[in-house]
């Protein structure tokens, strides 16, 4: 196995990851933990015959990723909190658009410029509800270097099927961490549909998949494309009933099929009295700290979450297991936790577990956490 | 005019009567089909405003993206697809406020793309408010007591910035503005064109300009034509705006440099 | 966190001593040998001259958690850098300071870390090999010769993997000066 093995950092696993899933355009602004993605494709771009282009701010960023996807190619953008914020508007215009867009944010810790080299998981929400209106993404969230190349060819083939943007959230430490990983076997690829007649073509006319197949602009197919609501056509309407099935679809193409898009990952659920639901970075510990309960004979399990979102009550509720108590690590004061609270209400004991300072919950504080609450 | 440019079952469009964008829109029509330009390969790109939705009117790919946002999305479409001919049509707010770092941008790196400014010197969509364009004591609704501040000379930022080609023309002199269209499409680079047109719902209006009739034939007397200005002294030409071509020069050529070999 | 074949390693000094690419060689060599590996590093500032910190762990098995929480091994190139990121050692932490630009510490003793060895590394490096490049390389040298965490021959190609031919003699030697720093100590009765 070890020929294959090479140590790859976890940003430039994104890169990889997305060219080897057929992204050939990259437009971003540097910001750390992120800039060594851009740094990646600068140099790795013309050698696949792709394009790079250093925009001048994360705005710009998202919206040229959006135009070379309109016109046909497979895009990313790496950027992290104070870019996040900036790329928002783009984030929506993108799922009205319908464009397919893949966005890395490395989360570092915030708000504002924060600590840009420490740690954090604090945009969980901003991921999911960052920009204005009622709209839906599709969050991966890695928890290693191998993660993040594969998750983030995962975000590209999700992003073209069902033409929506998809966002890997990662954090400072798994951008930055080294391990060794496996690229030597080719990905599958998803493209995205696309009309095949000109006669009668309405660029946001759906099948039962409810995903529209809009033409790449500069094929001929004359489509217009608009952030306002609008209709089959493409053009501008301000009629309720249309502005209704839109966003009803924006939501349903994504919620009829969780279960392609929506990964768990479990260990020892099933007889866990004491249950860990976590993401990212934080489920390393995680892993760690069951690994010693169980060796001392209490039955800790994990629930690591690979999609954030959509975000599944039943589904969650279904891989839990009968645990008793719940608790949730995060490097936030309390973002996931919100969530699985929804998922349980009083049934169960869901208890957060925080920590905000920039550094990683280690596996020692999870068992010291555990002891000090008498959980 | 080829009416095939047109979608025409979009029609009637949303603008104001008088409005000087459907004459800006009917010049870069005419451009575009006196170039001989494939309509498959032409796609426009606007921002938000009025003069935003003059695309969708048009049979050609379009994309009505953001507020500001036009130049970096056909700067993606462009290197996305270099065959095409990509147009930015936007507003002078558009293009100059929300969207300004865009546009200098743009220029800078000479993007091979066309912004048509329709220029109506004041936020048309949102009801009349002071854009960066907006001349010093001009009435707007944000600029109750006339505008403090003064205007940006597009002409000069675009070319400042590194535009390759800059024109400005006014819808009044429909042949120099085509012309000039015509000149920026097939120029090979950044090129801009400042349109002035009219919006005489507001700007016209709070600035008691007359009819929207009015407004156009007054071109005649504010402006002058550059050729004629060149002969004409400062004091001469206070108070008047000069239209014709200020840039245009050979495209940048990117220079690469093999990048240097990393050190161990 | 009972898993005996996990090896944690902490360098750590400043910034331009190639501590994070020698922890990169080290990763290197491990995974050619069919280990797992996990490296990190400090970011910004302090990895851009000013004090660094290089961390390293290798496991014959899936590394979960992926830092430093109980090195086997700590080495401090500077002061600074044994201040800021020298805690968190325990009586199973082997501490390797450079004599040559720093005193040994009152604080590491038999009480709190498994043995402290002061070498004069820095000055040493400068009087055989008249070079002041190639300190992480020594620096490697000495942890194989503390540990032999892999063979010295996977080592030598990861070091090939990263240095410039005309330097790589310069490297292969630097490599092993670390080994005979080490091998002399061990010669001279003192507990390694
Ligand atoms: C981010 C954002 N801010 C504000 C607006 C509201 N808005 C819409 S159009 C416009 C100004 C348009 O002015 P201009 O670009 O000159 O176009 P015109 O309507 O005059 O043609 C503004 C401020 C918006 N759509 N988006
Ligand atoms: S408000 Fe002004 S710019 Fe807008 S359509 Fe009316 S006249 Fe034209
Ligand atoms: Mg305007």
């Amino acid at each position: 196995m070890s020929e294959k093995m090479v140590l790859m950092q976890g940003n430039e696993a994104v890169a990889e990851g997305a060219i080897a899933a057929g992204v050939r355009f990259y437009a971003g602004y540097p910001i750390t933990p992120s800039s060594e993605v851009a740094e990646t494709m600068a140099k790795r771009m013309p050698e696949v015959g792709g394009t790079f282009i250093q925009m001048e701010d994360e705005i710009a960023s998202i919206m040229a990723i959006v135009g070379a996807s309109l016109a046909g190619k497979k895009v990313l953008t790496a950027t992290s909190g104070p870019g996040f914020s900036l790329m928002q508007e783009g984030l929506g215009y993108a799922c009205m658009v319908e464009a397919p867009i893949v966005i890395l944010d490395s989360m570092r810790y915030g708000p504002s410029t924060g600590m840009a080299t420490k740690v954090s998981q604090m945009d969980l929400m901003q991921t999911r509800w960052g920009t204005h209106g009622d709209h839906w993404v599709i969050v991966l969230s890695p928890s290693s270097v191998e993660e993040s190349y594969q998750l983030t060819i995962r975000a590209v083939n999700l992003a073209e099927k069902y033409r929506n943007p998809v966002i890997v959230l990662s954090d400072e430490t798994i951008s930055h961490l080294r391990e060794p990983i496996d690229i030597s076997i080719p990905p599958v690829l998803v493209e995205r549909r696309l009309p095949t007649a000109k006669a009668d073509y309405l660029p946001y006319r759906t099948d039962e998949s409810l995903v529209p197949t809009v033409a790449n602009v500069g094929t001929g197919f004359r489509t217009s494309c608009t952030g306002l609501v609008h209709g089959e056509s493409g053009f501008q309407t301000a009629n309720g009933h249309v502005a209704e099935a839109l966003v009803e679809r924006l939501r349903d193409k994504l919620f009829n099929n969780l279960d392609d898009i929506i990964q768990f990952e479990t260990d020892r659920v099933e007889d866990a009295d004491v249950l860990f639901m976590s993401f990212g970075i934080t489920a390393r510990g995680v892993s760690e700290a069951v690994e010693t309960l169980r060796s001392h004979g209490r039955k800790a399990g994990s629930l690591r979450f690979i999609t954030l979102f959509p975000f599944d009550d039943d589904r969650v509720r279904k891989a839990a297991g009968n645990a008793r108590t719940i608790v949730v690590p995060e490097l936030n004061s309390g973002q996931l936790v919100l969530l699985v609270k929804r998922v349980f209400g009083d049934s169960r004991k869901v208890v957060p577990m925080n920590k905000i300072n920039g550094d990683l919950i280690s596996p020692q504080e999870i068992l010291n956490f555990l002891r000090e609450e008498n959980l | 005019m080829r009416l095939d440019l047109l979608r025409s079952e979009r029609l009637p469009n949303i603008w104001c009567p008088g409005c000087g964008n459907g004459i800006v829109l009917r010049a870069l029509l005419e451009a575009i089909d006196q170039l001989q330009l494939d309509p498959d390969n032409v796609v426009l790109v606007s921002g938000i405003g009025c003069s935003s939705r003059a695309p969708a009117y048009t049979a050609f790919d379009n994309v009505h993206s953001l507020h500001g946002r036009a130049i970096p999305v056909a700067t993606g479409i462009k290197l996305a697809n270099p065959d095409l001919t990509v147009i930015v049509v936007t507003g002078d707010g558009d293009s100059s406020a929300i969207g300004g770092n865009h546009l200098i941008h743009a220029a800078r790196r000479d993007v091979d793309i066309t912004v048509v400014v329709f220029n109506n010197y004041n936020y048309g969509m949102t009801g009349g408010q002071a854009s960066p364009l907006t001349p010093t004591s001009s009435i707007t609704t944000t600029t109750p007591n006339g505008m403090l501040d003064r205007p940006f000379d597009l002409v000069k930022l675009a070319a400042g910035a590194g535009a390759t080609y800059v024109a400005r023309s006014g819808i009044y002199f429909a042949k120099h503005l085509v012309d000039h269209l015509k000149k920026a499409i097939a120029h090979d680079g950044f090129s801009l064109v400042d349109a002035v047109a009219q919006c005489p719902t507001y700007f016209g209006r709070f600035n008691r300009k007359g009819s929207a009739g009015q407004m156009v034939t007054s071109q005649k007397d504010w402006m002058v034509l550059k050729s004629v200005a060149e002969k004409k002294t400062p004091e001469e030409l206070a108070g008047k705006v000069i239209i014709g071509e200020f840039v245009n020069i050979e495209r940048h050529a990117p220079v690469s440099a093999a990048a240097p070999k990393e050190q161990a | 966190m009972g898993n005996d074949s996990r090896f944690e390693l902490r360098m750590t000094g400043s910034g331009g001593q190639g501590l994070i690419l020698g922890s990169i060689i080290l990763a290197e060599a491990a995974i050619m040998e069919g280990k797992t590996v996990t490296q990190s590093q400090v970011y910004g500032a302090e990895a851009r001259g000013g004090t660094t910190k290089a961390e390293l762990v290798i496991s014959d098995k899936h590394i979960a958690y992926p830092k430093v929480t109980d090195p086997d091994l700590l080495a401090a190139m500077t002061n600074e850098g044994l201040k800021q990121y020298g805690g968190g050692i325990s009586r199973k932490t082997r501490v390797v300071i450079d004599s040559s630009v720093m005193s040994a510490p009152d604080s590491l003793d038999e009480e709190n870390c498994r043995g402290l060895l002061a070498l004069p590394i820095r000055s040493t490096l400068i009087s055989r090999l008249e070079s002041e490049l190639g300190l992480n390389i020594v620096l490697l040298g000495i942890i194989e010769g503390l540990t032999a965490i892999v063979d010295v021959e996977t080592l030598r190609k990861a070091i090939a993997m990263h240095v410039k031919k005309q330097f790589l003699d310069l490297n292969m030697k630097a490599l092993d000066l670390g080994m005979e720093m080490v091998e002399a100590q061990a010669r001279a009765g003192i507990r390694i």
